[in-house]
């Protein structure tokens, strides 16, 4: 079992490191010149801007440039180029937001998405199913950042209940959960808006799948109660494809926090991430993108563990 | 409200000129006596919403970011006043010898850094030279400013180990020496922020902008404002520096909250002022004009509308040879009606110069400059005369050639962009409009010069002297429009190389007529840039969101 949990961290090196030369080729490609955002490029002469090109590496050939930003995400040594903090850093400064937000956004969505899901999928066609597939075509139209906006409007700027902004309030240091918790509510419930349906239509499939399964009409042949077939039988089973889509959901929850954090103003590595691409950062974005790619494989490999939680049959194959 | 406001500075900077005529003889300035604040305005905090600098270092990135924010917590040697005229700052009063080539600036006894420390001359010779460094590479603009004074290019070169041209004569003065005449010396040069020695003296110059002083933790000057701390992508917490030379500051403290420009950005800014999270926004991360209704009926925040800093304008490369000859440039001038832009577009809020020279600099600014505008007829006239007719399509055409044209640009044009190439199809010219992102735009089309037309947005309301941005036309390697004239850069040498106002303004304003006709660029307007904030916070009124945020020490709340 040992060796097949090493083989599987393994196999994610060359995927990591196959990201990590698309994201520098990506760089390249995209058009601009980080030497730019260095000083004001209006009065940056022609020399200035060789200057600055040379002092941030830019004049290295290619593979040069690559190997130094790789070696300096190990090392921990990468700088960013406008601000020349380490970029490890800066990660380490901005992941407890980013991973606050996700964590309660994710915890939203399956404590909302799960039961509607089997609500659903206990009576296909009935209300709750049509109710549920009208909302996510809803939900799939409406933008998150529309969605945040009047949510800030309604519940901070009309009722005065949360705040608009902010991952503590004003004055405030460090992460006390007490301090965090209104001003993650609404970035939570906007985190977790496009997961839920998903997460309920993959639990309502899985709901109706399994109801037709033989052991669920033995388990009711048997006499049990509705509840307790759904309990012990249903949801546990269907559990199992449910589980694998949290862990394909990560990437969009990621994804989500990234324009959440840029609206509600959040210190997170999704916001770090769009400023240093608007910017040409380069190690930034390099050393955020390949800190996504490994929480991605990481949750991929927790899910797969989780696997044989749900289903022992699993792990003893 | 817009030519007003501008006729009314001119007029005021006229009889300023009247009042201090020519005078290139010794001379010094004395400081204005400060009132102290009473006691009753004391107190409260401001979160200020404002897109937050690169660093607060000030001699390593000269962004306007970082340029709106250290003066609240560094001093220069002088500051701008109202008029952008040089006031004392850390030197109280200064001597120009004759020749104008040496200043002698005594620098104030009473000052004393965050940590207690005593300031001296030993700080403005340290920090001058720390500009110049030759490792200092994204300062080296701001060197520039110091490339007149005897051995600086040296020591930035790396070839001496001092600027021989700063002198220490004591404790609290300091002398330059020039190698020429440098008009905005006192302008620009002095009013650089000071950093302090003691602090710095034994961190490579390399290494500062990885410092934690440079990034909030241990960040110490001279300014009204003390830091507190800097969360990136959050807030920088300054507390009241209650030792500050001229008085403690009104508020307690000032925390400037993070924010950017994104449409969904500013919609939640807007709320944060309406619930009371934030209690001023001003700058770059001003109310939008959109919602400056919305926030004048809001029962708890004022607005007021200042001049704004960016003028808007559309630079043709002039090595393109569609545009080399001036009847071109000037039929777009034609073709291209300003007031809609002014009343569709910016409601009014507007201040035009038909040039680069910002209003703040008034007495600069000639009012009797020419401007070819909203003349179609016109257009199509000069058009004419170089060839080009309309065609059946409505396009300008010659020898088979459609007058066809990219029209690039970044911040800002996607406002005012669609506005232009609409009118300026009325003309026959088909543009075809490329709204980039900062980055996109300005490394590979602009600096690159692959640009045909350019829109462009640039902060000359933040330079303390008109000699930056009209001296940038004649720089080497900052031309990035290629216009060139052998009158215009003797003027500006002259104008550089004269202390006298007067004889300064009427160089400038012979350049502004030579520009104005030759069109390197079209000036389309300044809009008003909307500071909204609390009703009952107290900003005193200036010119420029720049001089209202460097007076924030006077700020204060009422009835609180």
């Amino acid at each position: 079992m040992t060796s097949y949990w090493i083989g599987r961290i393994l196999q994610a090196i060359p995927l990591w490191i196959g990201a990590s030369i698309l994201v520098f080729v990506v760089l390249q490609l995209a058009p601009g010149d980080p030497a730019t955002i260095l000083a004001d490029p209006s009065f940056l002469t022609d020399q200035q801007l060789v200057d600055l090109r040379e002092s941030i590496g830019l004049n290295d050939p290619l593979p040069v440039q690559y190997v130094k930003m790789m070696s300096g995400i190990f090392t921990g040594e990468l700088r960013s180029f406008r601000t020349q903090e380490s970029t490890m850093s800066m990660i380490l400064d901005a992941m407890p937001t980013t991973f606050s937000v996700a964590f309660v956004g994710m915890v939203v969505a399956v404590l909302v998405g799960l039961p509607l899901g089997v609500a659903a999928g206990r009576r296909p066609g009935s209300f709750i199913d049509r109710v549920l597939s009208a909302g996510i075509v809803t939900v799939i139209s409406l933008p998150a950042f529309v969605l945040a906006i009047l949510l800030i409007r309604l519940f901070a700027v009309e009722l005065s209940l949360l705040p608009a902004s902010g991952i503590r309030p004003n004055g405030a240091t460090g992460y006390n959960p007490i301090e965090m918790m209104p001003h993650l509510v609404l970035p939570a419930v906007v985190t977790s808006f496009p997961l839920i349906p998903i997460l309920a239509r993959y639990t309502r499939d899985a709901v109706q799948d399994t109801l037709a399964e033989d052991f669920v009409r033995t388990a009711y042949a048997k006499g049990l109660a509705e509840r307790a077939v759904l309990m012990r039988h249903v949801v546990r089973n269907a559990l199992v494809p449910v589980v694998s889509v949290v862990g394909i959901l990560t990437p969009l929850l990621l994804g989500g926090t990234v324009i959440v954090e840029w609206i509600f103003e959040l210190p997170g590595i999704g916001r770090i991430t769009v400023q240093a691409a608007l910017q040409r950062d380069y190690p930034v974005v390099m050393s955020t993108v390949l800190f996504s790619a490994v929480l991605v494989i990481a949750a991929n490999l927790i899910v797969d563990f989780l696997y044989g939680v749900v289903d022992p049959r699993i792990r003893l194959r | 409200m817009l030519r007003g406001r501008l006729i009314l500075g001119i007029v005021a900077t006229a009889l300023f000129l009247g009042a201090c005529g020519g005078d290139d003889a010794t001379s010094t300035t004395v400081p204005a006596a400060d009132t102290p604040e009473p006691t009753s305005k004391v107190g409260g905090t401001v979160v200020m919403s404002l897109n937050h600098p690169q660093s607060l270092n000030p001699i390593l990135n000269p962004v306007s970011t970082t340029i709106f924010t250290v003066p609240l917590f560094f001093n220069g040697l002088t500051r701008p006043g109202d008029d952008m005229e040089p006031l004392p700052d850390l030197a109280e009063r200064w001597e120009i010898s004759n020749n104008g080539l040496t200043y002698t600036f005594f620098l104030r006894d009473d000052v004393t850094w965050h940590d207690g420390e005593p300031f001296t001359a030993d700080d403005v010779r340290f920090s001058w030279e720390a500009t110049c460094h030759p490792d200092n590479r994204t300062g080296a603009q701001i060197c520039g400013f110091f490339n007149r004074v005897k051995g600086a290019p040296e020591y930035k070169a790396g070839t001496a180990t001092e600027i021989t041209g700063i002198t220490i004569l004591d404790d609290h003065t300091v002398q330059v020496e020039m190698t020429e005449v440098y008009a905005p010396f006192l302008t620009i040069s002095a009013g650089q922020m000071i950093l302090p020695e003691h602090v710095w003296r034994d961190v490579p110059v390399s290494e500062m902008s990885a410092h934690p002083a440079s990034r909030g933790t241990g960040t110490i000057g001279t300014g009204p404002f003390v830091v507190q701390s800097w969360t990136a992508n959050e807030s920088i917490v300054m507390e009241a520096n209650l030792d500050y030379y001229e008085g403690r500051p009104n508020l307690d403290g000032l925390t400037l909250r993070a924010t950017g420009n994104a449409p969904a950005q500013t919609a939640a800014r807007v709320s944060q002022l309406k619930v009371g999270e934030v209690q001023a926004m001003g700058l770059y991360a001003s109310l939008p004009q959109d919602n400056v209704a919305e926030i004048q009926s809001d029962p708890n925040n004022q607005v007021r509308s200042v001049v704004g800093l960016a003028n808007q304008y559309v630079e043709f490369n002039l090595r393109n040879p569609m545009f080399q000859d001036v009847r071109i440039r000037q039929a777009i001038s034609y073709a291209t009606n300003r007031q809609e832009l002014w009343d569709g577009l910016w409601g009014g809020n507007v201040t035009f110069v038909n040039g680069p020279i910002h209003p703040a600099h008034a007495w600069a600014i000639n009012p009797a400059t020419p401007l070819f505008d909203n003349d179609v007829a016109k257009a199509l006239e000069l058009f004419a005369e170089v060839g080009w007719t309309l065609g059946s399509d409505g396009i300008l055409q010659k020898d088979g050639e459609k007058f066809s044209i990219p029209f690039q640009g970044c911040c800002g044009i996607a406002t005012y962009g669609p506005v232009l190439q609409q009118q300026w199809k009325r003309a026959g010219i088909d543009v075809q409009l490329e709204s980039l992102d900062f980055g996109s735009f300005w490394g590979p089309i602009y600096l690159a010069r692959n640009h045909v037309i350019a829109g462009l947005n640039l902060p000359y309301g933040l330079y303390t002297d008109p000699e930056y941005p009209m001296g940038g036309y004649f720089t080497p390697g900052l031309n990035r429009s290629g216009w060139d004239s052998i009158r215009g850069k003797e003027l500006i040498r002259q104008a550089t190389a004269t202390l006298d106002r007067g004889e300064r303004q009427k160089l400038y304003f012979e350049l502004q007529i030579i520009m104005a006709n030759d069109v390197p660029n079209l000036w389309l307007g300044i809009p008003d840039e909307h500071w909204a904030y609390a009703n009952d916070l107290v900003i005193p009124e200036k010119k420029t969101g720049y001089l209202t945020i460097r007076t924030a020490k006077d700020w204060y709340y009422q009835n609180r």
